[in-house]
């Protein structure tokens, strides 16, 4: 079991600001690469003297805690700060509630511009690093206390930025996270003490989370039937979701625009469905474009395909302990019923004794077609998927949702 | 800009959608302005330096018009010097004419003509005769009156009288000038003469007359 809890930390320190047991706060979400926002209510007649501080838009982050608690009701370790989001606007009116905008950290990226800088033959983790260290990190300039936490340099790139070309931190990454092999990255959250704070963390690498390792089960398994009560299976192959013949472009630089080959996928089982998009305005390498080219195949040549499954959070697999965003996560929906032998209906036996006309006794058996527990499913759908992201609704009892993408299972 | 090899765009559409798709359209749009300046900085560059070529260019032709301005001037004071010379130019012509063995009427009557022409562009002449008559009278019979004067371009100056011995001869000359104006094609000159009493003059008459024409612009 466990106990969630908010907090207020400062945003610049991690410091933190105040407990809020009251807030109140439909649903979080985080991706991997991208800001989600949420919004958050803050009931007034129980709310912590400092409210006003403790709300301040841009000036503190709202940290979701999952604290393990044994049988008793006792708290088992420290708490696992799960999701993190800085209040943007705090609309207040003659209510006695107090109302926020929650963007994660990402977001903040999005606040932040690139100035002239230029790597040559540098890891794509390291010019991440670098970038977020000098551009959202508590420097020279007031910024966040964020850890950059990567797995080696990464794969060798060359970029340039040119403060002219407005581009924002986030705008830069999610380019750097598009090319094929691109890093990924994540702003997750992290306890450090003396003092005690709550700061940010941002995961990058060619692969963020665990993948499984091949033979053994992965560390956390969604079922259904089981600890999941909903399942939602989206194949999405609508327009910039899904094609099969993608090109990326980018913007002319007098009269040569810059374009990849079209990389089209072997399958011919749909008719073309052509993609074209501009990863990004500055890009003059025709290889870095054919990079973002084949990334983007990959993902959409057989469309979005994510499978979402819903389960109580105090039952389900533990958000920030048995897995975490970029995770490996087993999954299995549905499946036949078991082998016994049922009767389904009063038509339906499985022995049935008759008399012929001629006065004879036999028997005949019949053997029952087994039933799909999820009717959805035929057969039932299992495997291992990462989860590129989660839902966690807290509203009630609080549900934990994650979305799992690059499925590879057989049955589907 | 769009991401369709991220991660986070295989998430399906929540209800922040709209939002974030306003959000992206916006950084797009921030992005594209410094871009497509971007791209048109080297045609705009080029278009610069063509710019500063044709201002270059049109600094030489202002101080090439300068310098034809300077030498048309110059052509045009030469060319007033020249119309000034070419006022003072002027052009002699002579004409010489004789008859003799003629009897003089009792009026006035052309004797002798001489006809110029005139030079082209030349508009104005001084033009200067001197007629000369001779007549002579053989026989005793009394004297012989005459006159004659000369005659430009019709004309006539003042006669002038001369008488003949008995037997003798005598000689009368009338020299004559006069400027003439807005003239073109040909002038002409004539000796005059007529008798008053007396006895005409034989063939042994005989008249001359000499012309000096000063043409001028």
């Amino acid at each position: 079991m466990s106990e969630l809890s908010w907090v207020a930390v400062d945003a610049r320190t991690g410091l933190i600001v105040e407990d809020l047991p009251g807030l109140v706060v439909g649903s979080v979400r985080q991706t991997i690469g991208r800001y989600e926002s949420a919004t958050a209510s803050l009931p007034l007649p129980t709310a912590p003297g400092e409210w006003l501080s403790a709300t301040r838009p841009g000036a503190v982050c709202m940290v979701l805690l999952s604290q393990a608690v044994d049988g008793l009701g006792n708290h088992v370790g420290e708490s696992v700060p799960v999701w993190g989001g800085m209040v943007t606007r705090r609309p207040r009116t003659e209510a006695d509630t107090v109302e926020m905008s929650l963007s994660t950290l990402e977001a903040y990226f999005d606040r932040r511009y690139v100035g002239d800088e230029t790597f040559v033959g540098v890891g794509q983790n390291a010019i991440v690093s670098a970038l977020v260290g000098k551009y959202a990190a508590d420097g020279v300039r007031p910024g966040i206390p964020i850890r950059v936490q990567m797995s080696g340099a990464g794969t060798v790139r060359d970029r340039t930025y040119l403060d002219r070309d407005d581009k924002t931190l986030y705008s830069v990454l999610t380019e750097l996270m598009g090319v094929d092999g691109g890093p990924e990255w994540s702003v997750g959250w992290e306890w450090q003490h003396n003092p005690e704070r709550l700061t940010p963390v941002l995961y990058v690498g060619a692969r963020i989370g665990r993948a499984v390792t091949a033979g053994l089960a992965p560390a956390a398994t969604f079922d259904i039937p089981g600890p999941v009560t909903t399942v939602v299976v989206d194949e999405d192959y609508s327009a910039g979701k899904g094609a099969n013949d993608v090109m990326a472009v980018s913007s002319a630089t007098g009269d040569v625009r810059p374009q990849s080959p079209r990389q089209v996928t072997s399958d011919t089982s749909r008719p073309t469905f052509e993609l074209r998009f501009t990863p990004s305005t500055s890009i003059t390498q025709v290889a870095t474009l054919t990079g973002h080219a084949l990334s983007a195949l990959a993902l959409v040549a057989d469309g979005a395909r994510t499978v979402a499954l819903s389960a109580a959070e105090a039952y389900a697999p533990k958000l920030g302990t048995d897995w975490v965003i970029g995770d490996d996560i087993g999954f299995a929906i549905g499946g036949l019923s078991s082998p016994e032998p049922r009767r389904v209906s009063s038509d339906d036996l499985f022995v049935d004794t008759f008399t012929d006309r001629f006065g004879s006794s036999g028997t005949v058996t019949v053997a029952p077609a087994p039933v799909d527990l999820v009717p959805a499913f035929p057969g039932g759908m299992s495997g291992v998927a990462r989860a590129i992201g989660f839902e966690m609704t807290l509203g009630g009892v609080a549900m934990i949702t994650p979305i799992l993408a690059d499925v590879s299972e057989g049955g589907f | 800009m769009a991401t369709p090899g991220n991660l986070g765009s295989q998430v399906p559409p929540g209800e922040d959608a709209a939002v974030r798709k306003m959000a992206d359209l916006q950084r797009e749009l921030r992005e594209l302005g410094p871009s497509v300046a971007a791209s048109f900085a080297s045609t705009v560059a080029a278009l610069r330096a063509q710019q500063s070529l044709l201002a270059t260019q049109q600094d030489l032709l202002t101080t090439q018009q300068g310098l034809l301005a300077t030498q048309q001037a110059a052509l045009a004071a030469n060319s007033a010097s020249i119309a000034d010379v070419e006022a003072l130019q002027t052009r002699v012509a002579v004409a010489h004419d004789s008859t003799s063995g003629f009897g003089l009427p009792t009026s006035p009557t052309e004797i002798l003509r001489s006809t110029i022409a005139v030079p082209a562009g030349f508009t104005r002449a001084l033009v200067m005769t001197t007629t000369t008559l001779t007549l002579y009278t053989p026989a005793v019979g009394g004297t012989y009156s005459f006159k004659v004067a000369g005659d430009i371009q019709g004309t006539t100056a003042p006669y002038s009288t001369g008488n003949t011995l008995d037997p003798g001869q005598v000689a009368v000359t009338s020299p004559y000038a006069r400027i003439l104006t807005g003239i073109s094609g040909t002038i002409f000159t004539r000796c005059v003469a007529f008798a008053l009493v007396g006895t005409a003059g034989s063939g042994l008459s005989s008249a001359n007359l000499a012309t000096t024409v000063t043409f001028m612009r």
